[in-house]
């Protein structure tokens, strides 16, 4: 082995397939890295509102394709519907270089220690599979530095009392508040909460040798025109290219995996030309995203692995999480946006964990910008949706509406899971994911709460008229999507060791946010990166001489 | 028999041509009402073409005709026509490439020669080189998509494609194609739209080029347009919205005039629209609420009158 | 022979002349073109828009261009929803000749509002809408309205941006240079 570079192949080029792309080539693996979607471009869909990230209705932005890439929903009575990126149940997650985090609004929040042992914080909930993971907040915690130095993050947590233990500060300073974010940090103070600058993998200083950022009113939901939004795409994946050890194969999709039984030894894949190729190499890891890295493990059945790779014992694509995003909004009668993007930039964790009665809960914080069209779509209850006073509403209230939401802690259900489907295939032939099962019922709860508190804060603030939105019910996953893979010691109640191997496999990796047990109250992506970083060093230690 | 067949032959051969060079002329002769506008697509720049100042000028005078760009002229046409029936293009979704914009501002420039030869002496005729080799300022800010917002607004590629900086070293950064290089960044289509709605003055073409000087002093000023490179079309100055410019604590007056909120597109402040920030103009003190017009030729940039201490502070344009 | 081939050349010179003349129906009948929509339809579309999204101080749907985002869209992307479009249609002429005898795009504005807010609440009788339902098509020319008007202006819409002026909202967005350092 000593003389032999190792090579390993990386299955999706998104927040946590990026890490690890640069940690295993930086030690002097051959690192093939690949990505079904293509390099992300500002020029080509610019600030187009109807195919962003956040409404599209004309398409995705950043991928996938959509008539290429159909998904199936099964309804509770059997039923099934074919659905594209355009419909919430799909699950869209971006597909390019970068995937969600060229596009995000950029929130950079470590979990809570008490997010990494719920079952223990909270004991067992009747119908769920609530777990504690099997590492620690001090386990991750040098990994969510790394993350926060090399991606970049600025922030300042000196105000937050509910922060967790941080071990290195912030790279750069956190971001001024805009005039909805300075008035309500002031109405919370008030109430005795302790509101903060939300850290943002975001430049608020020049950083990396690129710019800082402008304060756009259209970030979450693009690609910034000025580089000022930190990604996978602009960090560790041009720093794995530069090393000379990766190779980033674009649109190129991986299909298939193949196992001796033991090890995993090689990708099958579809070239932009849909021509199928095949690739050996000594270690696969895969990050493809919760729902098409379940995809991936299960349609590479095999005679060693009938049920799928790692699906032994029916785990696979199980525990599917996401957030309901919860909250409310309020009319007021004075102007309250300035404009100064990207919105979000206030937050409080008050009702993250130690709530009377709620498991979990959920950060809260301002709301992104609404784009004119996103606006229209946004109403309090019974108001007209068309007609002279739709159009008065729109432009009368358009700088004065207040928005406080945040994702709610979502309680695993074993149900809610991620199959492939047995007829319906592809552009490439290939089984696509159904979606099926629903929340646990006890998220409503949480949900009810969270949005009782944000419009507590908006009548505290003068709303003249204020409502709750997000209810809780139904089908998860989203964009943040997790769960799918779990990692955890016991090979019959996990997919993955405490590493992210797969149990059945010595060289099979899972790097993004199927791993999770669960899925806080906070966006997940930093604990992506952080579960990346340390996957990778560990891989690194593991497999190298 | 045969000699009578050869005649047929020969009459119908000088027939169908007799008839192609009758119909060719024809059909760059009559109203457009009867020929182009045939085409539905075109109806709607054929309407905006009728109300502009360039309503004179006939379609050929710029289009061409079919033939009058040789190969590329016709495989340009066929382009169009491919797409409209494969790619199920519309008119509203054809744009100008850089050569075609280039074609134009060539076609202004032979009737409007005195701002073509303002523009060519002044800051505005810069080329890519000019703009995109500055190395001192490679050294603070990297170029990006957005510089083309500004500075080469119908460039077909995107900043990897017109340079490369795959060095760490900005002295090492180049531009690939050397006539790119030279192309000028901001042509005439950056601020003036050939088919834009405007009042119609007496032909400037037709006047002596001596009055042409007095005409245009005169003259209103044309309406101008922003041409928007991210959404590939233009949008009128008249459209433009007035942004309201903060110094300190207090809101600058400033200038009604559209063209004016075109100046300050390019000419821009920072996200909070703070007065001297960044590329920023806005004249403040006694001067504000003038403008730009008011004291700078807009071809040339030169200013009409010296004045000082009109802008709050240069802000430092490298 | 000889009179025949005059005859043949005096032909070809008759069919020259026709095909000369035939520019001469001029388009201004029909100034627009709609790719998907016969001149009732478009005319109908037209009317629901503008209802939908009316003028008041500020232009309504059909200054925007509202009609033209539609038309691309079925045209360019969703030709599946041409099927609704002209079911939905049809439906609402016919309701509307029973009800007011009138061609939907020929009623008073008080007239067009009852029959889209009947429409929207699925109160219309059912039978003019067989193979969609009034609520179906009202639901997708709600959502195309509101894309049309409120969208960018490079899918055929908001035309030069209307609606953003409308809500006081600069575009082209202002944005100086951004220099490492100051």
């Amino acid at each position: 082995m000593k003389n032999k570079q190792l090579s390993a192949i990386v299955v999706g080029a998104g927040a946590g397939g990026g890490v690890m792309a640069k940690e295993l080539a930086q030690s002097g693996i051959r690192v093939t890295l690949f990505e079904r979607g293509d390099w992300p471009s500002y020029d080509k869909h610019i600030n187009d509102e109807l195919i962003s990230q956040r409404v599209q209705e004309l398409g995705s932005a950043f991928g996938p394709d959509w008539e290429k890439n159909p998904r199936v929903v099964r309804h509770d009575d059997g039923s099934e519907q074919l659905v594209t990126a355009q419909s919430y149940a799909y699950n869209h997650v971006a597909a390019c270089v970068g995937s969600g985090t060229v596009s995000y609004g950029a929130m950079a929040w470590r979990f809570m220690p008490e997010d990494f042992k719920m079952k223990s914080v909270y004991g067992a909930v009747p119908g769920s599979t609530l777990a504690d993971w099997p590492i620690s907040y001090e386990d991750l915690a040098p990994y969510y530095d790394k993350a926060e130095q090399e991606i970049g993050v600025s922030g300042d947590m000196s105000q937050n009392p509910f922060a967790p233990n941080q071990h290195q500060s912030y790279p750069m300073p956190a971001f001024e508040y805009n005039r909805d974010g300075a008035f309500l940090d002031g109405v919370c103070r008030e109430m005795g909460l302790h509101p903060f600058s939300i850290p943002m993998l975001r430049n608020s200083v020049p950083y990396n040798g690129r710019a800082g950022c402008i304060r756009n009113r259209t970030c979450c939901g693009f690609a910034c025109p000025i580089d000022a939004k930190n990604g996978t795409h602009n960090t560790v994946i041009p720093t794995a290219l530069a090393t000379g050890n990766c190779e980033l194969k674009t649109n190129s999709f991986v299909y298939h995996i193949e196992t001796d039984g033991r090890r995993a030894t090689a990708v099958s894949y579809f070239d932009a030309d849909k021509k199928s190729h095949r690739l050996e190499a000594d270690i696969i890891v895969v990050s493809a995203s919760a729902s098409e890295t379940a995809r991936l493990l299960l349609n590479s059945a095999s005679s060693h692995f009938p049920k799928g790779i790692g699906n032994r014992n029916d785990w696979v694509g199980r525990n599917l999480q996401g957030h309901a995003y919860t909250g409310a909004s309020g009319l007021f009668d004075f102007d309250l946006l300035d404009l100064s993007g990207p919105g979000a930039c206030v937050a409080i964790m008050d009702y993250n964990h130690h709530n009377e009665g709620i498991i979990g809960g959920g950060v809260l914080c301002n709301e992104f910008y609404q784009l004119p069209y996103a606006f229209s779509q946004h109403r309090p209850p019974g108001a007209p949706r068309w007609g002279k006073a739709h159009k008065q509403y729109q432009r009368e209230n358009y700088h004065r509406l207040g928005r406080m939401i945040g994702p709610i802690q979502e309680i695993p259900n074993f149900d809610s899971r991620v199959m492939v489907s047995d007829r319906v295939r592809d552009y490439w032939g290939v089984p696509v994911v159904v979606n099926t099962g629903s929340r646990h019922p006890i998220d409503e709860k949480h949900c009810n709460f969270l949005a009782s508190k944000a419009e507590a804060i908006l009548k505290k603030a003068g709303a003249y008229q204020t409502w709750q939105h997000g209810g809780g019910g139904g089908m998860t996953g989203g964009q943040h999507q997790a769960g799918t893979c779990r990692m955890g010691d016991d090979p019959a109640t996990s997919v993955t060791d405490r590493f992210g191997r797969v149990h059945d496999l010595d060289n099979l990796y899972i790097a993004d946010g199927s791993l999770m047990v669960t899925n806080g109250g906070f966006n997940p992506v930093l604990t992506i990166l952080a579960l990346a970083y340390r996957t990778g060093e560990h891989i690194v230690n593991q497999w190298s001489v | 028999m045969k000699k009578q067949g050869l005649f047929i032959g020969i009459a119908g051969v000088a027939g169908i041509l007799l008839i192609i060079i009758l119909s060719y002329t024809a059909w760059n002769r009559l109203d457009p009402e009867y020929t182009c506008m045939q085409c539905h697509e075109i109806r709607d720049s054929h309407a905006a073409w009728k109300s502009s100042a360039h309503a004179s000028v006939a379609c050929r005078e710029c289009h061409g005709t079919a033939l009058s760009h040789g190969f590329r002229g016709l495989k340009e046409k066929a382009g169009m026509m491919h797409s409209h029936w494969f790619d199920k293009k519309t008119n509203r979704d054809i744009y100008l490439n850089e050569s075609q914009a280039l074609a134009v501002a060539a076609r202004c420039q032979s009737c409007h020669q005195t701002e073509y030869s303002g523009w060519r002496s002044g800051a505005h005729a810069t080329t890519y080189e000019m703009i995109f080799m500055d190395e001192a300022h490679n050294r603070m800010e990297k170029p990006y998509a957005d510089c083309f917002r500004c500075h080469g607004m119908f460039y077909d590629g995107d900043i990897h494609s017109l340079m490369n900086m795959e060095s760490r070293d900005p002295a090492d950064w180049h531009i690939k194609d050397k006539v790119q290089a030279g192309r000028p960044a901001i042509t005439c289509l950056a601020c003036h739209q050939m088919h834009g709605e405007q009042a119609v003055y007496p032909a400037y073409a037709d006047l002596p080029a001596s009055e042409r000087d007095s005409l245009s002093v005169k003259m209103h000023r044309p309406a101008t347009a922003l041409y928007m490179r991210a959404d590939r079309r233009h949008l009128a100055s008249k459209h433009l919205q007035t942004v309201g410019m903060q110094m300190q604590d207090s809101v600058i007056t400033q200038s009604a005039d559209p063209n004016a909120r075109l100046c300050m597109q390019c000419h821009a402040p920072d996200g909070v629209h703070a007065v001297a920030s960044e590329d920023d103009k806005t004249p403040t003190g006694m001067y504000a609420g003038m403008s730009c017009m008011a004291c700078h030729d807009p071809h040339s940039n030169r200013l009409k009158n010296e004045h000082r201490n009109v802008h709050k502070t240069a802000s430092v344009n490298p | 022979m000889k009179s025949n081939r005059r005859q043949f050349i005096k032909q070809c010179m008759l069919l020259y002349g026709s095909v000369l003349f035939l520019p001469s129906c001029r388009p201004s009948a029909a100034p627009v073109w709609y790719s998907g929509f016969t001149a009732q339809e478009a005319s109908a579309i037209d009317a629901i828009c503008e209802q939908l999204i009316p003028a008041d101080d500020y232009p309504g749907a059909r200054e925007a261009g509202v009609i033209h985002y539609i038309d691309k869209l079925l045209y360019q992307r969703f030709p599946q929803h041409k099927q609704t479009y002209r079911q939905g249609l049809a439906g609402v002429e016919a309701c509307s000749q029973a009800l007011y005898g009138n061609s939907f795009a020929e009623l008073t504005g008080a007239q067009q509002i009852a029959m889209l807010e009947l429409m929207e609440r699925g109160e219309l009788p059912a039978r003019y809408w067989p193979q969609t339902t009034q609520k179906a098509f009202f639901e997708l020319i709600l959502a195309h309205t509101m894309q049309g008007f409120y969208g960018s202006p490079r899918h055929g819409g908001n035309k030069d941006y209307v609606s953003y002026r409308m809500m006081k909202l600069d575009y082209p967005l202002l944005i100086g240079q951004n220099r490492y350092e100051k």
